[in-house]
């Protein structure tokens, strides 16, 4: 048994190096096992009408087909687009990642991505989050979504997003045996389904 | 200096051949390397044919442009139909590009496999290479004129 130490000990310093989940990924916008083989790193801005569509049409079935079944998880990860039109992306990003710390990015993202429409227009973001949210709950987000902390968090999202070449959103950035691919056509689901079954095999 | 132009026209075929060439069969390699998925995508961004049809061009394409390249290095009797053959791709591809372009859309060229976005940069090298391949078919043409002339 004491011969087996060492190779414990290598085993565990090489343990990350194959564990797929990127190391800056913020727990609370992780979902599924972050040792699955595919990780894939969800760009989305909340104003963007297309992310919407992802989020509430086929989000479920990328968890559905490959979180749920271990073969990936997903990393959600902020793109506030700067562009005039987007003027409120940013503070949505700011509360759902501050909803993240909390345990309650889902929700929160839920409802930001259910009531954009209304929001987008009026500005009034805090009507859409309040609703999912305890009222001890609601102070924290409040209090968070201003904290350095989080706006870092968002840059670093955007800034990663930036060296990646990302141009639109939404995007996954799928990382497989330690190589990216970005995936942005998302009108034939099967063809996703398709292309990350065949990388699997790989 | 009629031997010296022609010299000098002779070199400027024979690299362009080596460009188109190389470029061709570097953008087959980079497709054929990648799940066809990825290729298919780029396609059906453009919203010019069915998804079914964007399928086959992505799992044969590929192997075309191998062959285009092949054809193109190696020359000799292949030229004329090689080059015209390119000449027409790349009038296709040009006209697709600025095509998508004018109507704004943010696609993924596909030329040279995933992440490349349509930009500006993508539009001058397509056109480069469509004015690279009109002088290969000129050349080309030109050339069996004279051969059969003679």
């Amino acid at each position: 048994m004491e011969n087996m130490r060492p190779f414990a000990l290598l085993l565990a310093a090489l343990l990350p190096a194959f564990a797929a989940a990127p190391t800056d990924a913020d727990k609370g916008k992780t979902l599924g096992n972050p040792s699955a083989p595919i990780v894939m790193e969800l760009y989305s801005d909340f104003m963007c009408p297309h992310c919407k569509h992802l989020h509430e049409e086929i989000l479920p079935s990328i968890i559905q087909d490959f979180v749920r079944t271990g073969k990936a998880c997903i990393v959600f990860r902020e793109y506030p687009l700067a562009i005039p039109q987007h003027v409120y992306s940013r503070p949505a990003a700011y509360f759902a990642t501050a909803a993240a710390r909390i345990g309650k990015y889902q929700e929160v993202t839920d409802a930001i991505f259910k009531n954009q429409v209304a929001w987008s227009m009026t500005g009034k973001l805090w009507e859409s989050i309040a609703p999912v949210l305890t009222p001890a709950e609601q102070k924290k987000v409040q209090t968070l979504a201003n904290d350095p902390g989080v706006m870092a968090e968002v840059q670093h999202d955007y800034d990663s997003a930036q060296r990646a070449r990302l141009n639109q959103t939404p995007t996954v950035l799928l990382t497989y045996k330690g190589r990216q691919t970005p995936w942005i056509y998302w009108d034939d689901y099967n063809l996703f389904k398709s292309y990350v079954n065949d990388l699997l095999k790989k | 200096m009629t031997s010296s132009k022609s010299r000098i026209l002779t070199l400027a075929v024979w690299l362009a051949r080596l460009i188109l060439g190389g470029v061709f069969i570097y953008a087959g390699y980079i497709k054929v390397r990648e799940p066809w998925q990825l290729f298919a995508a780029a396609i059906a961004g453009y919203e010019l044919v069915p998804m079914q049809a964007g399928v086959i061009i992505a799992k044969t394409f590929p192997w075309v442009e191998i062959a285009m390249g092949v054809a193109l290095l190696i020359g000799w009797r292949l030229l004329p139909i090689a080059s015209i053959f390119t000449a027409l791709v790349m009038l296709f591809f040009n006209v697709m590009l600025w095509r998508a372009y004018l109507q704004g859309k943010q696609i993924e060229c596909g030329c040279f496999g995933p992440g490349e976005a349509l930009n500006w940069v993508t539009l001058l090298r397509d056109g480069s290479l469509l004015a690279i391949a009109l002088l290969v078919v000129w050349h080309a043409l030109a050339s069996s004129r004279d051969r059969s002339l003679a």
